[in-house]
This record gives C-alpha cells, structure tokens and sequence, in this order.
C-alpha cells in the first residue's frame, strides 16, 4: 500500500475547523484503530481496481487459464482499443454524457422548483403530494417496462434520445425532492417574512433568496441523480434500440455477453475501467461541494 | 399577506414535476395494476381475469418464500450495512490524516458495474480458485470453509456482502454529512465533562443522528426489498430457491414465462408490503419519546 | 388538489389499460414463385444471439456486407436480441414494429413459442421452402435435416415459420488426450462412465466439471438420464405437459439413483458447489477434470482460452444398458429464425435468410466459428472431433430440458435435483419432493 503512505504525508484537507483538541500532539489511541480498519477498507477497495485493471490488461486465455489472482504477464493495451472501437464505447459515450447531464439537470430544477412549496408553504395536501412523489421510490421496474414503453410509444417518444431524458429525470424526483425538502425545511422561517417586508414576491423570494441558499442540496441530488443516470441500464435497454443512440452501459451490456458466451472478458474489463474513469474524476472534483451539500442539512427529515 | 402570495405559486411550482410523474410514472403504474388484473399472453393480447392472479399468489409456496427471502435480504444486509457504514463515517469525521482519500476510496466501488463487482466475487468466494476458502485452509481453518455461494446457509449473506460492499461508498457519503452536521458546542462540552469518545458516540451523537438513520433505514429497506442485480447475476435464485427474492422471482415470471400478469400482481403487493413496512417503521421510529 | 386530479387520471388509465392488447392481422407476403425477382435494395434489421466484438458477429455482418453488395444501396443493420436484450425486443414485437428477421420467435416443440405464429405475427414459410432453390434445383425446403423438421413447423396447421441457422446438441466432451494418457475408456454405456470416474479418482483426476451455480446445467444430467431410463415423450408429459404422476413409472426413481449413485462416488469436481460455469469450463479446459456435459456451443464459446494441445473427444450421453427409455435419442436446441409478417420487406428478408442458411454460408461458420448446421451436406466443425458421429447416429433429436426451461415446473424440478447433488437428500425423497412440486404446479 504505497498509495496510503503518501497520502498519510498530506495535510488533513478540507478542515476547517479550529479545535485546540485535536493538534497532533494530542495523538489518541482511537486514531490507530481507525487507521488501521479504513486502511482495510481502502485496501479492500483499491485492490478491487487493481483487479479489473490487471485483468484488463490480460489476453483471455492469460485469464481463464492462470489464478484469476495473478499478475499480468505483459500489458494488453489492445483490449482498450477493441473496447472503444469494437464496442463503440467513443459513439456510446457522447450519447452516455448528453443523456445523463441532460435529464440530471432537467431533474434536478424542476424538482427545486416542486420541493419549495411541498417544503415551505403550508397547504391542505402537502403531505399527500409528498407521499405521492415518494412513492415513486418503490417501484420495481421489472413491471412497469411494458407500461412505459408503451407509453413512450403514444407519444412517439421511443427510441429517441429526449424520450430517454424525460423518463430518467422522472425517476430522479423522488429522491431528488425528499432530499430538497428535507434541506428547505431546515432553513429559517423568517426568510420568507423578511424578504415579503422588502417588498418581494413569492417567485422573486424563491429565486433571490432561497435558490442561492439552495446550492449545496442542489450539488449533493445532481450527483447522486448524475450517478444513476450514468449507470442506468434497463430502461435504456428497452427504450432504445437504434445503436446510434445506445448508452454506455449498454456498450458495457454487450461486452459483458461476450464475456458470458464467448469467454472475451478482458475487453470487458477495459470498457469498465474507460466507464468508471469519468466518473471517479467528476466525484474526486466535486467531493468537496457534495460533502458539503449534504452537511449543510440535505438529509434531515 | 404573503401566506396569500405564497398560495399563486404552489400549483405553477408543483405543475412540471407532477407532469412528469403523471405520464412516466403514475400513468404507467395504474396500467400495471390493470395488467395485475388481466392474464396477458407473450404476444401481449389480455383477458380481464379479475383478482384470480392475487388470490393465486395467496397460495404460491415461491412467492412466499421469496418474500421471506426478501426480508431476509433487507435485514442481513442492513445488519452489514449499517455498523460499518455508521463507523466508516464516524472514523473520516475524526481529524485523521489523508480523510479526501479515504473517502475517495471507500466510495470507489459505487462506479464500478454490477456485472464486473459480481463476478469479482464470484471469484473472492470460490471454493479452490477463491481467496477466501484457500486463505482459510491456510490458517488451519480449513473446517469452516465453505462453499459460500453453493451453500443454502451462506449463499444468501455473501451476496448481500457483495451488494454491501458495491454500494457502501453512498451510504457513508449521507452519514458522514451527518456526522459533520453534529453541533460542535454539544460534543465538546461532553469532552470538556470528561466523556470518553465512545460514551460521546453513544449518548450524544447516536441520539442526534436518529431521524438520519430512520431516513436512511427506510430507503435501504425500499432499495433492498428490490434488489435484483447481484443475486441474478450471483445465484440466479439457488441454490434450490434459498437466494430467490420478489425482484429474481418477477424477472422470471415476466421474462422467461412472460406471465406480465402474474409478475405485475408480484410487484403490486410488493409495494404495498413496502409501503406498509416504512409507515410502520416511521411510526415506530418517531423519536417523541427522545429528548435532548 | 394534485391527488384527487392524479387519481382520477389514474383510474380512467386502469380502465384503458384493461381494453388494450392487439390482435394480429396477417400481411401478405410477395408471391411465392416470384419472390426472388422481387427482391430489391432495401433497409434490413436483423435480430442476432452474437455479442459485439464476437467472432459470430463478425461472421454476419460479413454476412450483411455480402448482401448490401449484391443489392447495392441495401442497409442492414444487426441488433442484438439476446439474453436481457429479449423483453426489449419482444416489447417491440407485441408493439408491432418488430425487427425484420429475429430469433426464437417459434419453436414447433415449444406450445409457449408458437404463440407469435398463431397470432399472426410470423410469415408463413411454407410455399417459399416449397419452391425449387435455383442453386439445386430441388425445393428449398430440402436443404434442412428433416431430423430438425418438428422444431419448424406447427404441429397443428403443419406450417413452418421458422428456418435453423444452428444447431446445439447436448453431448458428453471428455478429454482424449487425458483419457488416453491415463488408459481410461470414454464411456459408451452409463457402467462405462462409472468405470471412468472410478479411473480417474485413482489418479487424483475429479471426473466430471459441474458449475452448482446453474441450476439448469446440472438439471442436464437429470434430463439426460431420464431420457434413457424413461423415454423422452413419457418423461416430458409428466414434467412439463403434467399428465400422470413422476412416481407412475419407476425409470424416475431408477435415474434418480443413477445420478445418486455418481453422487456419493464423489464424481463433480471439487467444490463444484461454489462454482460458476466460467470457471467449471475452463477447469476442464485446464485438465482439472475430465468430462463435461454440455451442449456444443462449448467450443465456440471457449474457443480463445483452449490450450493449443487439447484434445477434445466427444460423445453423445452414455446409453443405460436395460433401461426402458430412449438409447439413441440426442438432447438438442435448435435456434430458429423467423420472419415478421409486419416486415416492409419481406422479400429482402427472405433474401437473409436464405443466404444465413445457404449450405456455403453454414459450411464457412463450421469451420469459422465451430457452429454445428442442421442443413444438409456441411461438414460438421473441425474443432468438435465426433459430432459428426453423435448427429448421425442420433435416432432422433428431441428438444432440451423436455421443455421445462419456458415451463413453470422447471424451477422446481432443478431445485430438487440440485439438492440431491449437493447430498440434502436421497433420491427417495427427491422423488417424493418432486411428486409434491409437480402435483402442485400442473394441480393434478
């Protein structure tokens, strides 16, 4: 773990706060036992990425034929290669980035703009209208496939690209507007009041005052929903069927039934590590803002 | 005066989201219940048979025992969740060095694909090409080794390991926000008085985080009661049922049987069965009675 | 407000979703006998069982290539419909704008797979196979082994609706060179095989690759042994069409206690429980055991991770020397594809299939890809030493898993045998058990 002791030497990042505690000559005995059980956890992970990236740069028979535990005798970066190209990964990431930033956002403001009332003015159903948008949590979609696709048909909105946003920025509300609402809840009461005394109306109040308020819960449900959009699967598979408009996880679909039926798993390993990436940088980016989105109180209920 | 204001723009706010949800979700969903009720052939052609596919699954012995299995899932997999989960994000809100890279890391494998987490495991557990049985057969513990996904004892909680371990990251990301919310002024006046980190875990931060927990408890409960992916990829169902859920047992009777009817009723009662769970465990879980 | 408008919304949804479902209204295809000089450039798509980046798919879509040639300005576009890929592709059947040519759409063994071609779904093939082939000139229909003629056509009308583009037989693949090496006969007869597994434990070889992983995979050895202790129309009509009880005729019991017998010789190989397929193909791959079941993809499936000198000897399931079943009956699964009556292009459709299942086209895949033809006079594939002899000796092909794998009662059924092998119970009480199973899901 040559990783963890260079990360030891960096300062601890991102604290802020003064406590006269915690100064490193205060060394308490607890700190080891943490050390040593994220140690774990971190190697646990980390040595995972260390497989998919050994197999990956394996041949297949190099595979199936050593312990799936050892090294790689040399680098296969060919299977790279045949993952972008023969599996499309190129074609199927432009469409992968379109859809996701596109639905994520779509999602995310129009569940900004319904978690306000349901969270700040009270009215007779307001419970009733939150249940009901949560209940959009239970549903498995193994049942409601035909439905949608054959609503999405009357609406001429199948196997097209807009019709694959608006059904996952549907799927993102629920989780999106309980998690606004529980942060617009924890925002104080006099905001309202104060900005109606200046004059303010209520659409002026929610987008002056409110919104800005609103960034960090904003950032923590953009990334979550981002991440499920990114990874979405099923749906896509049965709304889609034109390659030119596939997803990633469709191109990753594909390669894993060459690996089930004609034992090609390396290239699939590749086209995992060329999904994962993006996303893995886009967290390492924002890690920050989401903590911090989510401290701010997103999850209070 | 404002409260009036306030009033005009509830339903304009309201109207996007609840479009969409009416047309991709609720429209959908009430034609699932009419599916539930009618029996519907592979080529899609249906017959309204009433409530005949829920009375059937009254006395389906797989239903039931994929029920069962099911909550099984959700509780075994919440008892691996959550004490880890809860320590991982007590342990990075302690002033320890390198904490951006352990939460990097331990929120890592959230990116990685089922399919690839899945057969990784099915790797870790295998009997002799495995690391877990082989590392214990070294140790002289070779008596307790199994063979884990073949065995009706342990199939079941090694893969709700698995799921555990994939999808962790998320979980500590939402406490450890938690953890970071606590108020400063409380926990160290409790160090001040001389309490001891675990008292401090215990009396003070455990109590302030409930209505975290209840909240997180109950999506685990939603989530878990649906889970899908790693068991079919990971058991299929076996060995002899012991892994089947509502979710493998549906897949199977939509897509292999395509009997939509009978699989809509599955999901039907499964939502119902999930709503009722979470409202019971809201009620339960309502923390009137605490007080700090 | 918003709920009381939702529900209403909702309710008059119920009402017509109830109403809706389609009936099926059969095209007319071109003319039978001037199909061919119909057939122009046009748009195709295609429903494939190949994965990207496969060899099998390269193979049709240099397949395509050939056509889009031929019929300059032709597109043909290949979509996968396979596995998962299926309820999409089936939603867009029942939708009603299918791909123009698709697989598993009609087996004539299969009640549940007729369903598309008694709606209608499926154009009829009959007077095309009819007419004479210009390359042969006898009829069309004349290219395919008439021992795969009953998964074609419809039992009742007597209509075919389907073509094999190819064929997968169950067989017992051993290890020649190991078998050799060691002095061990292939097992001919079930004593035979015994014999071999007593053989092989002697020198520290586990007999017989198994994944407990699958259920369905280790369900293979139940089907196979009740084939030959029972017979294939009676084992089939107690398992999956539920008519007569499993503890009417005691072949059940006799090949339960085969499989039993195997069992507690300690057979499967070593912590075959814990074991994914993958992993139990390429165990026998590696020499760690010696026989597998399986059905003939496994070569084209493993072709990249087979050792340059394995040597591979194949054989159809050992005969049961006595036993009342059906000796020479070989376990197959033929994948079928169908043309789809709402197809713009039915005449270009045919053109596909007819070049998929030309006898220049297979014999290439033979020998490309390893795939076994059920068209008439292509060599079987080079890299399966013996199939040739297990299909032509084959007395005739049934249909695998008697069908349980579209039927409710497979689940159960796989379940038990899955507990016998893992030693939970006996074959007494698996009987018992699958008495109890069966006489609940067929209600008789």
């Amino acid at each position: 773990m040559t990783l963890n002791t260079e990360v030891r030497a960096t300062p601890p990042a991102g604290r802020t706060r003064p406590s006269p505690q915690d100064e490193p000559s205060s060394y308490r005995r607890h700190h080891l036992v943490i050390y040593l059980a994220l140690g774990t956890i971190a190697f646990s992970a980390a040595s995972a990425f260390a497989w998919v990236l050994n197999v990956s740069l394996k041949t297949n028979q190099e595979f199936l034929g050593t312990r799936p535990w050892s090294i790689a005798d040399e680098f296969h970066l060919e299977n790279y290669a045949n993952a972008w190209t023969n599996a499309d990964v190129g074609a199927y990431f432009g469409n992968s980035v379109v859809v996701s930033i596109t639905s994520t956002v779509l999602g995310v403001v129009v569940s900004a703009f319904a978690a306000y009332p349901i969270a700040r003015i009270p009215f007779r159903l307001n419970g009733a209208v939150l249940a009901v948008f949560l209940m959009g949590l239970m549903v498995p979609w193994m049942v409601t496939f035909i439905p949608l696709y054959l609503t999405l048909q009357d609406l001429g909105l199948l196997d097209t690209r807009i019709g694959l946003i608006l059904v996952y920025a549907t799927y993102n509300l629920p989780f999106n507007i309980f998690v606004l609402v529980g942060f617009l809840r924890t925002l104080p009461r006099e905001l309202e009041e104060a900005a109606a005394v200046d004059g303010a109306g209520p659409t002026t109040t929610f987008v002056r005052v409110i919104l800005p308020l609103l960034g960090p819960g904003l950032a923590s449900v953009t990334i979550i929903s981002f991440l499920n959009n990114w990874n979405e699967f099923f749906y896509a598979l049965v709304l889609i069927h034109s390659p030119s408009k596939m997803t990633l996880p469709l191109g990753l679909f594909q390669l894993g039934q060459a690996a089930d039926y004609g034992t090609n798993w390396v290239t699939l390993f590749a086209g995992m590590i060329i999904t994962a990436l993006p996303v893995l940088i886009l967290f390492a980016l924002l890690q920050k803002q989401v903590t911090k989105g989510l401290t701010a109180g997103a999850l209070k209920g | 005066m404002h409260r009036i204001a306030q009033r005009r723009i509830i339903i304009p706010f309201l109207l996007p989201a609840a479009v969409l949800l009416a047309i991709f979700f609720l429209y959908p969903l009430a034609r699932t219940v009419g599916i539930s009720l009618s029996d519907w052939t592979r080529t899609g052609a249906s017959r309204y048979v009433g409530g005949a596919n829920y009375t059937a699954l009254l006395s389906d012995p797989d239903y039931r025992g994929a029920l069962k299995n099911t909550f099984l899932f959700t509780f075994v997999g919440g008892c691996m969740l959550f004490p880890p989960a809860v320590a991982i994000a007590w342990a990075l809100n302690q002033p320890i060095r390198g904490e951006r890279f352990f939460r990097f890391v331990v929120f890592a494998p959230v990116v990685l694909s089922a399919a690839v987490v899945a057969l990784m495991w099915k790797f870790i557990y295998h009997p002799t090409l495995g690391l877990i049985s082989p590392a214990m057969a070294q140790l002289g513990l070779g008596g307790l080794a199994r063979e884990w996904l073949g065995d009706p004892m342990t199939a079941l909680p090694a893969v709700a390991f698995t799921t555990v371990w994939q999808g962790i990251g998320i979980w500590v990301v939402l406490l450890s926000a938690g953890f970071e919310r606590l108020p400063r002024e409380v926990l160290e006046a409790g160090r001040v008085d001389g309490a001891g980190e675990w008292r401090l875990f215990w009396s003070v931060m455990m109590p302030l985080l409930h209505d975290l927990l209840r909240i997180l408890l109950v999506l685990w409960i939603v989530q878990s009661m649906q889970a899908f992916a790693f068991i079919y990829i990971m058991t299929g169902g076996g060995p002899f049922g012991s892994t089947e859920v509502v979710g493998t047992l549906m897949y199977r009777t939509a897509i292999d049987q395509t009997e939509f009817g009978y699989a809509a009723a599955m999901g039907v009662i499964l939502v119902v069965v999930m709503l009722a769970v979470t409202t019971i465990l809201n009620k339960v879980l309502k923390r009137d009675d605490l007080e700090y | 407000m918003m709920r009381r408008a939702a529900l209403v919304a909702a309710f008059t949804m119920v009402l017509a979703a109830g109403c809706s479902g389609s009936s099926g209204v059969e095209t007319q295809g071109p003319d039978a006998a001037s199909w061919r000089d119909q057939v122009k450039p046009g748009k195709l798509e295609v429903g494939v069982l190949s994965a990207k980046g496969t060899p099998g798919l390269k193979f049709l879509e240099n397949v395509g290539a050939g056509l889009e040639k031929d019929q300059p300005g032709s597109d043909v576009t290949l979509t996968f419909a396979n596995t998962e890929a299926r309820p999409g592709i089936e939603q867009r059947w029942r939708a009603g704008s299918p791909p123009d040519v698709d697989y598993g759409m009609f087996d004539g063994t299969i009640p549940d797979l007729r369903a598309w071609a008694d709606d209608g779904a499926l154009v009829d093939l009959t007077p095309y196979l009819k007419q004479e082939d210009p390359g042969t000139g006898k009829p069309w229909l004349d290219r395919y082994s008439p021992t795969v003629r009953k998964f074609m056509e419809h039992p009742e009308t007597k209509q075919i609706y389907a073509v094999p583009s190819e064929l997968s037989l169950h067989v017992l693949f051993y290890n020649a060179k190991m078998f050799k090496d060691l002095g061990v006969k292939p097992p001919a007869t079930w004593d035979d095989l015994l014999a071999a597994t007593d053989a092989l434990k002697a020198k520290n070889v586990d007999p017989i690759a198994l994944t407990g992983l699958f259920e369905p995979y280790m369900g293979m050895w139940s089907d196979h042994l009740w084939l030959r202790t029972v017979g294939y129309g009676k084992a089939r009509a107690v398992l999956t069409e539920g008519k007569g009880h499993i503890t009417d005729d005691p072949g059940f019991l006799k090949g339960l206690q085969m499989l039993q017998e195997l069992r507690d010789k300690d057979a499967f190989l070593t912590g075959f429980k814990g074991t994914d397929f993958t992993a139990a193909q390429a165990q026998f791959f590696q020499g760690k055991a010696g026989m597998i079941l399986m059905g003939s993809w496994l070569v084209s499936e493993m072709k990249d991770v087979v050792p340059k000198d394995f040597e591979l000897g194949v054989l159809a399931f050992p005969k049961v020397d006595g036993a009342a079943g059906d000796q020479g009956v070989v376990m197959a699964a033929l994948q079928n594809v169908s043309i789809a009556s709402k197809s713009p292009d039915i005449p270009l459709a045919l053109e596909w299939v007819n070049r998929l299942t030309s006898v220049e086209t297979q014999t290439k895949r033979a020998n490309e890809i390893g795939e076994v033809s059920a068209v008439v006079g292509v060599p079987s594939p080079p890299g399966v030493p013996g199939i040739d002899t297990v299909l032509s000796t084959a007395e005739s092909l049934q249909p695998r898993e008697f069908g349980l794998g579209q039927s409710k009662a497979g689940k159960p059924v796989y379940a038990e045998i899955t507990r016998l092998l893992f030693g939970q119970q006996d074959a007494d009480e698996t009987l018992k058990r699958l008495d109890v199973a069966l006489r609940r899901v067929h209600k008789n």
